[in-house]
């Protein structure tokens, strides 16, 4: 056993850091006010080759692992989510499964520009009347000659409506050929697409710049070769981005908790030094030291699950753990934090607010707990 | 990084593991409950096989192993009180 980081790890988790302090820390509340899409941060975290961290180098890639990704997410998180869930979602959303599915030519077509940061990938899963019950989903594709038609619509999809957003990586029910049986397939849908319609823009809770959209599928027409791997596999394709997903939210969620703690930490110290109370000197202390541990139990379990994952060990109870726990001690935590805040912790003047209002986002997307309690049931019982 | 247990680590959990099956059982607990009596004989025999005293260095009559290994061997017998 060793918990020790490689140094290429630490390398990794340190550019991180560094560039997460000097670039985001002081632009994070402007996207929160704005809501505009960071496209000068995320160039430069491409140029720092963050979207290809764990691909190879053919592809553009850092010849990196998992472990590095997701330290690179927790210290973007660790100053503001948006930037981190626009990595999580290009990298496990949509790179991910064209590195493990697609063709050679979809990759050079499509997963290089995205590991190059040229251009960002989403993930199309979520429907009006499909979220956790993946099955019920309704958009349709229908092989007409040479072409897919795609009918139907997504919500909620994360990187959509960007000028550099190039693909949505489609789930839709299809009929197979050989039996005529309803199948799951996955397609990729170019942005550019006859039919692709983008909605309107989501006003948020928290997280106001990620850019979420409606994307409406109006006999929405792909070529034939678009379809990713096995046309029976669309589903396991999408539980495949969802699993390597689920480590990222732990380590989203890790980083946001560790930036709540940062906040209270400095915020206190401040406090106890100026005697200003003594109940802050008597009482906060025992929640940090609680806070510090919760922290410190999420980051090893999303670092087990990223751990397997880079050896290719089963890690499913791994990656559910570490999403279910680090996403719920988070907002926990931002809670706590909000508290010993007081009445500043409601004013935008300080970053908890924010990170308050972004929290709860990390219990809902992935899966929700009670999809990850269910699961982890379920595994429980097999 | 590593999350394994290595192979060692691994033989050392399985013989503490087998060894608590072997000798805990749920009449013995509850003798031991009911009696206050400490069980000296099968203290004395996981002694015997080194189970105690995992990481204490070999001079002193221990494994000379790590806090690891100790802790596999208490989490193994605890895992067991239920006999």
């Amino acid at each position: 056993m060793d918990f020790r980081l490689t140094p290429k790890q630490k390398a990794v988790k340190e550019m991180s850091r560094r560039f997460a302090r000097e670039v985001i820390a002081p632009r994070a509340e402007e996207f929160e006010r704005t809501g505009e899409h960071p496209y000068d941060i995320v160039s430069q975290m491409a140029d720092l080759g963050m979207m290809g961290i764990p691909f190879p180098k053919k592809y553009g890639g850092g010849d990196g692992d998992w472990v590095s990704m997701t330290l690179c997410i927790e210290e973007l998180a660790r100053v503001d989510m948006l930037p981190a869930v626009i990595l999580d979602v290009t990298v496990t959303g949509a790179a991910h499964a064209l590195y493990l599915f697609g063709t050679e030519e979809q990759k050079q077509r499509w997963l290089i520009p995205l590991i190059q940061g040229k251009t960002l990938g989403a993930m199309g899963l979520t429907e009006p009347d499909a979220g956790s019950d993946v099955s019920s989903i309704r958009t349709t594709a229908v092989l007409v000659g040479e072409q897919w038609r795609i009918n139907g619509s997504k919500q909620f999809i994360t990187n959509t409506g960007l000028k550099n957003n190039s693909i949505v990586i489609v789930a839709a029910k299809t009929r197979r050929e050989s039996d005529g049986k309803e199948v799951i397939c996955t397609i990729i849908v170019p942005t550019d697409s006859h039919g692709y319609k983008v909605g309107g823009k989501y006003e948020k809770l928290g997280m106001r710049a990620t850019s979420n959209h409606e994307l409406f599928f109006d006999d929405c027409r792909v070529p034939r070769d678009y379809l990713l791997g096995d046309i029976s596999k669309g589903f396991s394709y999408h539980m495949s981005s969802l699993q390597a997903g689920r480590i990222a939210i732990g380590a989203l969620s890790t980083g946001l908790a560790q930036a709540c703690f940062d906040e209270a930490f400095t915020f206190i110290r401040k406090r106890i030094k100026g005697r200003q109370s003594l109940f802050v000197s008597q009482t906060i202390p025992f929640m940090l030291a609680d806070i510090a541990m919760r922290i410190e139990l999420s980051r090893n379990m999303y670092l087990k699950a990223a751990w397997l994952k880079d050896q290719g060990e089963n890690h499913t109870m791994e990656a559910h753990f570490a999403k279910l726990y680090a996403s719920e001690t988070a907002t926990r935590i931002a809670t706590e934090v909000l508290q010993i805040f007081s009445p500043h912790g409601c004013l935008e003047e300080y970053p908890i607010a924010r990170f308050f209002r972004g929290a709860k986002l990390n219990e809902i997307v992935e899966g929700t707990s009670e999809m990850q309690r269910l699961i982890i049931a379920r595994e429980l019982l097999k | 990084m590593d999350f394994h247990l290595s192979k060692e680590q691994e033989d050392i959990r399985k013989a503490a593991e087998s060894f608590a099956e072997g000798e805990f059982n749920p009449d013995l607990i509850s003798e031991w409950e009911r009696e206050y009596r400490f069980p000296t004989a099968i203290w004395q025999k996981a002694c015997e096989l080194g189970f105690i005293g995992m990481h204490i260095p070999e001079e002193y009559g221990g494994q000379g192993l790590g806090i690891q290994e100790n802790a596999l061997v208490f989490e193994a017998f605890v895992a067991r009180i239920r006999g």
